[in-house]
């Protein structure tokens, strides 16, 4: 019996070229991105999942208790915090520091090599984390500071081979070389690992070459680590948390009675505890920067699932669509089986076999073109996914069990539920009423492009979105603009340095400096004001910062250099910190009431213009710019002309290399760090475009089956119309027409869902376009036109066919 | 074997009430072969598919070998579909995808039948019919006779005590029509019943009763006119 189904469906298969290979290579896209997605969801959700204690394992942050607190969150810690964690709770077994301290030039064989991915961690570290270990004893392999824990990736490099056990590296330190001996290789980290270094110091060694470590070891005013803590097996972890607000009047009383006492927070608040994120959650968690790689969001693993879920629906309802379209010769199988005896439910069971088939053959075919696109869409989600991880995991391979049946079952669904029912008699003598079937067949396809517009309006809105922050005038110029961390030297020293150098040079206009570039990082002050805690973004600053940042001072006057006053108490504001407390221009001249001690009621002296120094998804904050010395210079920003940017750089890395070569270079473009902010939305909107072409691509090869089909089954009417003079053209409008409306139906019902659902994503921007009709107007006439061109091909064929031929066959 | 008692088949449309059989009592014993005669419209085609079980009729008593058709259920009918009735239909209405082999054997795969004991079975039919060196053709490679030669092979292979048959020549030419009703003959004489539709009376002549209706109702019946 089994056999005879299967030789159904393979003639079938076989004599229906056309439409098996709609089906197949429809259902193939549609099970490719899924298995992709599988990839991308797992590899997401096994983060971390490879160590032993990763239940126990959780990471100490800061964390704000109110969200008017003055204190930011944030991921370093006090040096003594995981020490003085482990004292003072019992249920926390071990901590250890493990944090990652970039980059630094090794000596081999008397080339200078610079190496990046370098972290310091306590011994403890490699036993409460599981990296598998490829040679040495883990447990001691950091006891002594001048050993060093490398990957198998720097084994090799350096010393040709994976085992380097006991080898030296020759590493400089402090301005000198020092040598470090392998105590263990690890296997390079795993790609889904929130914790990533090559080479691991031990922490001790961090304290012996860097004083500002060492002064800081009991330190608790001084955030510089990430602490991790295990708990011991099965802790109750609120237990734990119930008990942090005391821990911190512990150790932070002081600065927390000085911020009390500065009037920055209420009496008897704590500003800040600080708290444990258990491992797993480090990766999923956006809300919380990373330490070693950013976290990524969740909701992106659900919105990739929901499109290859659409993708797929859209290739199972052409498998129906074409089915329904070649119903009429099924339904005399139908008939015929039943008179002879076959029961309904062996009528289903063949049906639905038969999906089941062809769906097998989509699903090698899906392995396929995944194989073949995985390095797009690992390109597209910044992933090192491999196919070969799919078969690693029950879970995976259950996954892609369920893929593959549950698209056999839908697309299986309309002959097994609906043809299976006929009765024999109605059936044989094709009485079939197939005008609900029509009903349906047209809900189909109105579902496919109802999907499809959805998917190309998503792409346009996010792409004129993103278009839109990369173009708005954001109150300044990053074009020409080279931004120099200084990395830990003395930036006023390197800037006056780079002033003296530069200030001559044709191709540099300006070399000033700040605490902090945009979009890197924030400074956030908090103060009293009429009663309230506030807090403004600060900026201290060169005293020729505003015209370097080609910012518009719209009142008042910029600072002067030749003016003590100016360095110590004056102070510049954005537009949006007159706002926010009821100011307005004639503030400038007045002293505004704040006292940090180093700065009490310093002068407005100057309004500038909004300017944002983040993301667009956040609004502007009040704004402070001040000269004061107290707070360091710690960035370079340089003003350069457009001409010969390379030389100029490279006369930068020479000033660079005379001031320090234990520091390396580093540059960027200050466009390019706020492009980056975009990066994650740059990526998604890519990866929705690919997948509406997907989308539309497997619509049309539906529609275009089932025009085909439709034209058939009209043959004898245009035949007819044609006898009777109907002109081709007339024809060919006649059968497209009955498409356009679809398509048309189909845009009215999803522009409305795809505006909700992009007015929502839109709602992360503080600064974000208007959705207008256009972007629907314009997806509907693409969808539209790709459709009619389509269906055009099969119209025209049937409209140009000598009515004689269509005829003489009644 | 086949007994009709006061059947009634029927349309309801709002108020009025279409008959398309009425009253029909007719009787068929075993070893008859029947022509159902009438104009289009008189309800052959709907007593030949009450007789088969296709269709149900809206009141009166149907026994078949003394079972009550009327009380049996869906499957117990389909039961009988696969040990005691064939069909044989104008159209042939073989599945295009399948060889005259497959077509012909796919009755006894719904009756469960045994691999071996299949071939020997459809072999035999192959061979009785002179069709051996023709079972890997598909239907559109054969002539509307041979055609429907299968058809008549796939309504017999598995023995049925009846053969229904509805208009069986009436897309043939005269040689085939002749060829196919030979057949009926023949398998008659061994002891089959059937039951045919047609139009025409030469076909009706091959048999040894005329069922006459119109208007959904029995005209006259002419038992055993011929032998």
């Amino acid at each position: 019996m089994l056999k005879n189904y299967f030789k159904i469906a393979l003639r079938n298969l076989s004599k229906q070229k056309l439409y098996s290979f709609i089906n197949v290579f429809g259902l193939a896209i549609g099970m490719a991105f899924s298995i992709l997605v599988i990839l991308f969801v797992f590899d997401e959700l096994r983060y971390d999942h490879f160590h032993e204690n990763k239940e126990d394992i959780y990471r100490v942050y800061r964390q704000p208790t109110s969200s008017s607190s003055p204190i930011d969150l944030e991921l370093a810690t006090p040096l003594p915090t995981g020490q003085a964690m482990k004292d003072d709770f019992p249920e926390v077994e071990e901590f250890a520091r493990l944090t990652p301290f970039g980059g630094f030039v090794i000596q081999k064989d008397g080339e200078l090599i610079q190496q990046s991915g370098f972290a310091y961690g306590d011994p403890s570290v490699l036993e409460m984390f599981t990296f598998p270990t490829l040679y040495g004893d883990p447990s001691s392999a950091l006891n002594n500071p001048s050993s060093i824990v490398i990957t198998e990736e720097i084994a090799e490099k350096y010393f040709g081979s994976s085992n380097a056990l006991g080898e030296i590296l020759s590493i400089r330190l402090n301005n000198e070389f020092q040598n470090f001996e392998v105590t263990a290789v690890l296997k390079d980290i795993p790609q889904n690992s929130s914790i990533q270094f090559n080479l691991l110091f031990s922490t001790q060694t961090i304290f012996n070459n860097f004083e500002r470590y060492a002064s800081m070891t009991e330190r608790w005013d001084a955030s510089s680590t990430v602490t991790f803590v295990k708990l011991l097996e099965g802790t109750e972890i609120e237990l734990v948390r119930a008990k942090l607000s005391g821990f911190m009047e512990k150790y932070q009383s002081a600065m927390f009675d000085q911020m009390r006492e500065q009037g920055r927070i209420e009496t008897g608040e704590t500003p800040f505890i600080y708290q444990l994120q258990p491992l797993l959650d480090v990766h999923l968690n956006p809300d919380i920067p990373g330490s070693f790689t950013s976290p990524s969001d969740p909701r992106y693993s659900l919105i990739l699932a929901a499109i290859a879920t659409a993708v797929l629906l859209i290739a199972c309802f052409n498998f129906m669509i074409l089915a329904i379209g070649r119903s009429s010769k099924r339904i005399k199988e139908v008939g015929l089986r039943k008179v002879i005896g076959a029961h309904r439910s062996q009528l289903m069971l063949q049906f639905w076999g038969e999906a089941l088939i062809i769906t097998f053959l989509a699903f090698l075919a899906g392995f396929v073109l995944a194989e073949f696109s995985l390095p797009i869409f690992n390109e597209l989600s910044g992933k090192e996914l491999s196919m070969l991880s799919l078969f690693s995991n029950s879970k995976v391979v259950a996954g892609l069990i369920g893929i593959f049946l549950f698209t056999s079952l839908v697309a299986g669904s309309y002959p097994a539920l609906f043809l299976a029912n006929f009765r024999p008699i109605e059936s044989l003598k094709q009485k079939i009423n197939l005008r609900s079937s029509g009903r349906f067949t047209k809900g189909l396809i109105v579902t496919q492009f109802g999907l499809t517009i959805f998917l190309i309006a998503s792409t346009f809105i996010m792409t004129e979105q993103l278009q839109f922050m990369q173009e708005k005038n954001l109150g300044f110029s990053g074009q020409q603009m080279v931004v120099i961390p200084t990395n830990g030297l003395d930036g006023q020293r390197v800037m006056e340095i780079y002033q003296n150098e530069f200030n001559s040079n044709p191709n540099v206009i300006n070399v000033s400096g700040a605490n902090v570039s945009f979009a890197t990082g924030l400074w956030r002050r908090g103060y009293r004001y009429e009663g309230e805690i506030h807090q403004a973004a600060v900026f201290r600053v060169a005293p020729n910062y505003i015209e370097t940042m080609e910012m518009n001072l719209v009142s008042g006057r910029n600072f002067d250099p030749l003016l003590a006053s100016d360095s110590t108490q004056s102070i510049i504001v954005n537009q949006t910190f007159l706002e926010n407390h009821n100011l307005n221009l004639s503030a400038v001249g007045q002293s505004f009431p704040i006292d940090w001690g180093w700065m009490v009621d310093p002068i407005i002296i100057g309004v500038v213009e909004d300017f944002n120094y983040q993301s667009l998804e956040n609004e502007v904050a009040p704004v402070m710019i001040y000269m004061n010395p107290r707070d360091p210079i710690l960035n370079l920003m340089v003003r350069i002309r457009p001409e010969q940017m390379q030389e100029t750089i490279a006369e930068f890395e020479n000033t660079w290399t005379s001031i320090t070569n234990e520091v390396p270079f580093e540059y960027s473009f200050l466009d390019d760090d706020m492009n980056n902010l975009y990066a994650e939305q740059d990526r998604w909107s890519r990866i929705i475009s690919y997948s509406s072409f997907l989308a539309i691509l497997i619509a049309c090869l539906g529609l275009f089956g089932l025009a085909g089909l439709v034209a058939v089954q009209r043959q004898k009417e245009i035949g007819i119309r044609k006898v009777l003079g109907a002109t081709t053209s007339g024809i060919t409008v006649m059968l497209s027409s009955g498409f356009a409306k679809l398509v048309l139906l189909a845009l009215i019902i999803s522009s409305p869902v795809a505006w909700y659902v992009m007015n929502n994503w839109l709602k992360d921007f503080a600064y974000r376009i208007e959705i207008s009709a256009w972007i629907f107007i314009l997806s509907g006439l693409i969808a539209l036109g790709i459709a009619l061109l389509t269906v055009s091909y099969q119209s025209v064929k049937a409209a140009v066919q000598d009515p004689v031929n269509n005829l003489r066959s009644e | 074997m086949i007994k009709l008692t006061n059947i009634d088949k029927y349309l309801d449309k709002k108020f009025q009430r279409t008959f398309i059989l009425k009253d029909i009592n007719l009787e068929l014993e075993q070893g008859e072969f029947a022509s159902i005669m009438g104009p289009s419209g008189a309800g052959k085609s709907t007593l030949l598919n009450i007789l088969g079980f296709l269709d149900d009729a809206n009141s009166g008593e149907y026994h078949f070998f003394d079972e009550p058709v009327h009380n049996l259920s869906e499957k117990q009918k389909s039961q009988y579909h696969k040990s005691h009735i064939g069909f044989v239909f104008q159209a042939y209405h073989l599945i295009d995808e399948l060889t005259v082999y497959e077509n012909i054997e796919m009755p006894l795969l719904y009756r469960k039948v045994k691999g071996s004991e299949r071939k020997g079975m459809v072999a035999e039919i192959l061979d009785r019919f002179n069709m051996v060196a023709k079972k890997d053709l598909f239907p559109h490679q054969l002539s509307g006779g041979q055609q429907q030669l299968v058809g008549v092979a796939r309504a017999l292979i598995g023995s049925p005590k009846l053969i229904l048959a509805d208009e069986p020549t009436g897309n043939l030419h005269s040689d085939q029509a002749a060829e196919i009703m030979e057949l009926f003959q023949s398998l008659n004489k061994e002891g089959v019943t059937i039951v045919q539709v047609t139009h025409s009376e030469k076909m009706a002549s091959y048999g040894n009763r005329i069922i006459k209706m119109q208007d959904g109702m029995l005209l006259e019946n002419f038992p055993h006119m011929a032998d």
